[in-house]
């Protein structure tokens, strides 16, 4: 419960009334509490919400890992292994990333909106490069 | 972010505890495997130990689609590899040294069982390496949303207040955790990495299709590739290949020596670089034809996106590591397995009043795993002084004895109370460590009385395994000393 | 065997460090002193230099990621159970640390 959480209420004292720090505190307070701050309703809808957390962090965060590769070695302005090495490396720091971002996103379909939305872009721009030469 | 921290640990807590403790331990693969080899000394050049490994291939498995030797980094023995139909697991190991003309050392995985087991869990491939790479990944999650949601981090980086209670745990955690992260962060990083074609081949797959034969070819250029003739041949001496690829190194040392096809015409050798020279995973490598014994192609891998994954892999394997840093190493893969453990209690610890079903199994699966795996460990060690060294099979053995005092331990742990299970199994861990130098002198003749003569592998094991029985006797003084008369005092007193 | 020279510079920096934080100038019952910090990033700075220029800086430099952590264990150690007695530790660390600078022959 945040309220009587001590950590929080020292994030109460000590923030000033100064609109950027309020918002800054506020992404801060969403990363670290993670909780929907538009969600009502009862107990299956939560269920689902975290469902869908927990779908974006995993099933979505390797789907952006595999769509990121892709697009990366694609992409990237080096010889056609050099390009596949680096994007491999680069595209597993997709996943924490995502995971992150499923727990932090302020809402349950932002979280998996947001890494769905990534997936496909990166994916299609992959398919639209075509293969290299 | 608490709660993606606290769940994703606990869920893949116990199976990361086994990765990184067997992990820990293969850091000095080497030495274990010298030491479950008492027959092999390790002695003279590993050059003269890969001529005679040769050797005997060449008398025993002339038909062999390939021999594959590795000299180990640090001891001057080659182990040699080759397919045998008849081995449980399709292929049969042989050790040798300068002075071995026959393999006279007991079959046995070593300390290979423990790299083995950290990185596929025994499991057939490739669901082992999925497995372990899952795992990996969600420590890595767990790693990141722990420093997201540690506020203090710089504040408390020197703190630790060992109360006994939530917060002296919480504190342990923190310690554990924080002043080796940036190990933490580069051994789980560097360890999802050399799976990627199994768990990530995308990147692979985009530029090259199914089109394996290109992507190997451009991926170690200059490397010839030939499929076995099917015409007999003989392979030319081995020798003067060594000697060539040393001048080619520059004083560098031999790695792995790999003969594909040595009884066919179109037989090729690959020599390696050993790991040991440089922080990058095979570094280079030269091929030769098996007959004739020319040089027919050599590679040094010098591009930077390739060479960042050669040093990465390098980085996690360490076995470029001299002393100082291989003891590292191993203290902060120790670090790692104390954040997972103290963690796996923390989580017991916050839940303390209200115990559900889920703090029963929890605090049951963490006994289990925590002093069952370390002794199953152990019984590995024991299951090697104890089974003949003649029996072929006992490389098997000693594996599945290893899981049956693992699943053993954990019935116990099940069926105990966690209290009483901690200090009673870290009595039986103290024992099997502290009494197993003895039997190993009783069996081999080998021991830390010997050092004086220089038989120092034995010193450092011995001594090691002291230092464990010690470490599980403080923690089985500790169990006690919380359980029985002495805890029950106290709640009255609180009671009062 | 850099580590002659880094992990005693390294102790005595993170020492330093500590000693600079309230919390633990409390713990070892001394005074504040506002050199604490700059040295101690200085000692940290001149351990990082010992790693860089033994043999191999490469090999080097690992290994000092790792000693930075095993020194700061002992100076979590220290506070745990001998607080009072740290802020001597740093300067025998740091003598320590020269000695073997020079020991190790680095330039």
């Amino acid at each position: 419960m945040p309220h009587s959480d001590p950590l929080y209420s020292h994030h109460q004292k000590n923030i000033a009334n100064h609109s950027q720090l309020r918002l800054v505190h506020s992404v801060m307070n969403g990363i670290v509490h993670g909780r929907d701050r538009r969600q009502t309703g009862g107990r299956w809808q939560r269920i689902v919400a975290l469902c869908a957390r927990i779908a974006a962090a995993s099933v979505g965060g390797y789907g952006l890992a595999a769509a990121s590769a892709a697009f990366l070695a694609r992409a990237l302005p080096m010889s056609r292994v050099e390009a596949a090495t680096a994007a491999t490396l680069i595209a597993f720091l997709a996943m924490p990333a995502a995971a992150v971002w499923a727990f932090a996103a302020s809402t349950a379909p932002r979280a998996l909106g947001g890494v769905v939305m990534m997936t496909v872009v990166l994916g299609a721009a992959a398919w639209l490069l075509g293969p290299r030469p | 972010m608490t709660g993606l921290h606290t769940w994703s640990g606990l869920v893949i807590g116990w199976l990361l505890f086994a990765i990184t403790l067997t992990g820990t331990a293969a850091v000095f693969s080497s030495e274990i495997s010298a030491w479950m080899q008492p027959e092999v000394a390790g002695r003279g050049e590993p050059r003269q130990a890969i001529e005679k490994a040769v050797a005997w291939l060449r008398q025993t498995q002339p038909h062999a689609r390939g021999w594959f030797l590795a000299a180990d980094e640090r001891i001057a023995t080659v182990h040699a590899l080759y397919e045998d139909r008849t081995a449980p697991r399709g292929y049969r190991t042989a050790s040798f040294d300068a002075i071995t003309d026959t393999p006279v050392a007991r079959p046995t995985m070593g300390g290979q069982f423990f790299y083995r087991f950290h990185f596929e869990l025994m499991l057939p491939n490739p669901w082992g390496r999925i497995l372990t790479s899952a795992a990996a990944m969600v420590m890595l999650i767990a790693i990141v949303s722990g420093i997201i949601i540690h506020k203090r981090i710089f504040a408390d980086f020197f703190t630790l207040r060992p109360t006994g209670g939530q917060r002296g745990w919480l504190d342990a955690h923190n310690v554990f955790g924080v002043l080796a992260l940036p190990f933490h962060l580069m051994i789980t990083f560097t360890g999802i990495v050399p799976l990627f074609k199994t768990t990530l081949p995308w990147g692979i797959v985009a530029n090259y299709g199914a089109d394996n034969a290109t992507a190997l070819a451009e991926f170690y250029p200059g490397l010839p590739r030939r499929g076995p003739s099917g015409t007999p041949g003989t392979l030319a001496d081995i020798g003067p290949m060594l000697a060539e690829a040393e001048r080619y190194f520059g004083g560098g040392r031999i790695g792995r020596v790999n003969i594909a096809a040595p009884g066919d015409a179109a037989s090729i050798v690959t020599i390696m670089r050993n790991d040991g020279d440089q922080l990058a995973y095979m570094a280079q490598a030269l091929r030769f034809d098996g007959m004739t014994g020319k040089l027919i192609g050599a590679h040094t891998e010098d591009r930077p996106a390739r060479k960042t994954f050669d040093v990465l892999y390098g980085l996690h394997i360490a076995r470029f590591a001299p002393d100082v840093s291989r003891w590292l190493y191993f203290v902060c893969g120790l670090a790692l397995a104390g954040v997972i453990a103290t963690g796996l209690n923390l989580w017991l610890k916050a839940r303390e009043p209200n115990k559900g079903f889920g703090h029963w199994l929890v605090a049951r699966l963490n006994v289990g795993t925590v002093v069952g795996l370390p002794i199953a460990m152990l019984g590995f060690l024991w299951a090697n002084r104890l089974l003949p060294a003649t029996y072929l099979e006992r490389s098997a053995a000693e594996v599945s004895i290893f899981f049956w005092i693992w699943a053993a331990c954990s019935l116990y742990a099940l069926l105990r109370a966690p209290r009483r299970a901690w200090g009673e199994l870290a009595i039986v861990a103290a024992l099997a460590a502290g009494l197993l130098p003895f039997v190993s002198l009783a069996l081999t003749g080998r021991g830390l009385w010997h050092a004086m003569d220089g038989d120092r592998l034995f010193l450092g094991f011995d001594l090691v395994l002291f230092a464990l029985a010690a470490l599980a006797a403080v923690i089985a003084r500790k169990a006690f000393a919380t359980s029985g008369p002495i805890r029950l005092a106290r709640k009255q007193e609180a009671a009062a | 065997m850099t580590a002659l020279a880094t992990l005693p510079l390294a102790f005595s920096g993170l020492a330093l460090l500590s000693l600079s934080m309230d919390r633990h100038v409390r713990q070892a019952m001394a005074r504040q002193h506002q050199a604490r910090r700059p040295g101690g990033w200085a000692l940290l700075a001149l351990s990082l230099a010992a790693a860089l220029l033994s043999d191999n800086w490469r090999f080097g430099l690992v290994e000092w990621t790792g000693i930075i952590a095993a020194a700061a264990a002992l100076v979590v150690l220290m506070l745990t159970y001998r607080p009072r007695a740290l802020s001597a530790a740093a300067a025998v660390g740091t003598v320590l640390g020269l000695i073997g600078w020079a020991y190790v022959g680095l330039s």
